[in-house]
């Protein structure tokens, strides 16, 4: 079987904040400034002998639990992680081994946001407010 | 040693054994969902703990950049205060002062080129966006009781998000959370460590158990085999013996073992649904937060609202600036003008007595002319008329008329 390429996207908003640039623009591939190829990455399957890998390597941050089917269809994903939470994730369409992932990392303190326009401001506190109804929907599910 | 006791004590093991499986099956798949159910509390708690880190920096975001900063700082402060009240006032005040002079300037000038009535320069401007910038300082004062007004309310926001959202709602929460959910809490002390450790060790203990059974069947297998040689059977013998005679109480050990984890599974599970019942309370107040979190985006659209009225105002004023300066410079332009025409008068007036002049000259030379061509013709006619018919220059020969005629005006400017 071949490993699934998985992407994650970190939706905060610090991201955003950052590309910002002085007129208040975005960069125009903000979302990509977010995007993280997992690097380093361990695949352990549930069939193998050793399953305990896992818990030995202390470089191991963020873990996702990849379910599927006997014809290797996603059918659910955890990830498991002291950083990112995750919201939501779905397959490509042309390639249900490619799995991208929506995730999000703590908020932080926008030390950049101190000179952007009221609006912008405005934005990036109803963007937060939606992520943490978001968060807390995926709560009721754990 | 004989054949029908091996059998006797091989029949005795595999029968040991399949109980002891079937024991060891129920009592893992026990433990095995307990330590599920415990992960599954371990990740709800620590979704909960980064909801709550986000909660926190969020109702920060508010209180300090959003309020703070964003509309106490940078819109009533710094826009509003001092661009709008300040700056802005002080720029209009200037310029409609430089305008009332100007007009007052332009109303002291005397038209010199009317002379029919008496006019000043000042009778010759419009006046009708002359005040345009008095009405806006008029409007001032209203703008200013805005945003004093807005500021109260500001104060008030800012007090209520400070003392109770994030002093007393939050800080509630926050005691929730350790009371029932922390790391510290006794409950998930005890589920973290204690009964982890301690599903661990049952599930060792039922290995062991399994393995001693399996160990004293796979023994009696080798005998039953018969691969063995004389002496090795005979030992080998000797040992089933002895331990078959344990199994009873090894077997009554098990079942103690089986329902120590039945007990212990009791226990937690009962320990989780008590814990799990305070989740209600717990979301409850989480969805109470996240509506207040929700419901401050419209307080801040009325700021935003009345900073988009300001905005309207200040670019009003800036257009009637603009107007004004262009106005003023028009009545400056204007007054230079007039200064200007005056020289144009002037000019024209010099150029009409030159024309005067060299048209009083040219009558005064060409009188000259005239008076000695009179002169001649009355000379020539008296010496030579009478010899001459008038025929001979038709209409001319007896005319004693100019030469020319000269009829000229210079305009008086």
């Amino acid at each position: 079987m071949d490993p699934f390429i998985i992407t994650a996207v970190d939706c905060n908003v610090k991201h955003e904040v950052m590309a910002m640039n002085g007129d208040g623009g975005r960069h125009p591939d903000h979302e990509t400034t977010a995007m993280t190829f997992p690097t380093n990455v361990k695949y352990v399957f549930e069939d193998d002998e050793d399953l305990s890998v896992d818990h030995e390597d202390e470089e191991i941050g963020n873990v996702v639990v990849v379910e599927t089917n006997a014809n290797l269809e996603v059918t659910h994903v955890e990830l498991i992680s002291d950083r990112f939470k995750q919201l939501s994730w779905e397959t490509a369409q042309d390639d249900n081994q490619e799995l991208h992932m929506r995730v999000i990392s703590r908020f932080e303190p926008l030390l950049e946001a101190d000179d952007l326009p009221l609006e912008k401001l405005m934005e990036i506190y109803q963007k937060r407010n939606e992520q943490l109804n978001n968060l807390f929907n995926t709560l009721s599910t754990t | 040693m004989n054949n029908s006791g091996i059998e006797a004590i091989s029949d005795n093991a595999r029968r040991f054994l399949e109980q002891t499986q079937s024991v060891c099956h129920e009592s893992n798949n026990r433990l095995s969902l307990v330590k599920t159910r415990i992960r599954d509390w371990q990740k709800y708690r620590s979704k909960l703990r980064f909801i709550l880190d986000c909660i926190g920096e969020q109702c920060s975001y508010l209180a300090n950049v959003l309020l703070k900063n964003g509309i106490g700082k940078t819109l009533i402060e710094k826009q509003w205060g001092r661009m709008v009240l300040v700056d802005l006032a002080g720029e209009m005040e200037w310029w409609q002062r430089d305008i009332q002079k100007m007009i007052k300037r332009l109303d002291s000038v005397q038209n010199i080129l009317e002379k029919q009535r008496k006019s000043t320069l000042g009778d010759f401007i419009s006046r009708d966006n002359s005040h345009m910038l008095d009405m806006k300082l008029d409007e001032l004062p209203v703008i200013r009781k805005q945003v004093e007004n807005i500021s109260r309310q500001y104060q008030q926001t800012l007090g209520k998000v400070q003392t109770q959202l994030i002093g007393i709602r939050l800080k509630k929460l926050e005691e929730e959370f350790d009371s029932r959910f922390g790391d510290q809490c006794e409950a998930n002390l005890k589920l973290d460590d204690q009964f982890t450790v301690e599903a661990d060790q049952l599930e060792h203990e039922l290995a062991d158990f399994l393995k001693s059974f399996t160990d004293h069947f796979d023994k009696c297998s080798m005998l039953m085999s018969g691969t063995l040689t004389p002496s090795g059977s005979k030992s080998l013998y000797e040992i089933v013996e002895r331990d078959d005679k344990e199994l009873p109480a090894i077997d009554t050990a098990l079942h103690e073992a089986a329902k120590d984890v039945s007990d212990f599974a009791k226990e937690v599970n009962a320990l989780l649904d008590a814990k799990e019942g305070e989740k209600s309370h717990m979301e409850a107040s989480l969805v109470k937060i996240l509506a207040d979190l929700q419901k401050h985006e419209e307080y801040i659209l009325v700021f935003e609202g009345i900073s988009k009225l300001i905005e309207r105002f200040r670019n009003s004023c800036l257009e009637g600036i603009h107007q004004s300066k262009e106005l003023l410079s028009f009545y400056v332009n204007f007054e230079n003008s007039y200064h200007k025409l005056l020289s144009e008068v002037e000019r024209r007036q010099e150029t009409a007595t030159k024309m005067s002049q060299i048209l009083e000259n040219c009558e005064a030379q060409l009188k000259k002319l005239d008076a000695a061509d009179i002169r001649q013709r009355q000379v020539f006619l008296l010496e030579n008329g009478d010899f001459l018919p008038e025929t001979i220059w038709p209409n001319e020969i007896g005319n004693l008329s100019s030469l020319y005629t000269l009829d000229y005006s210079v305009r008086d400017v």
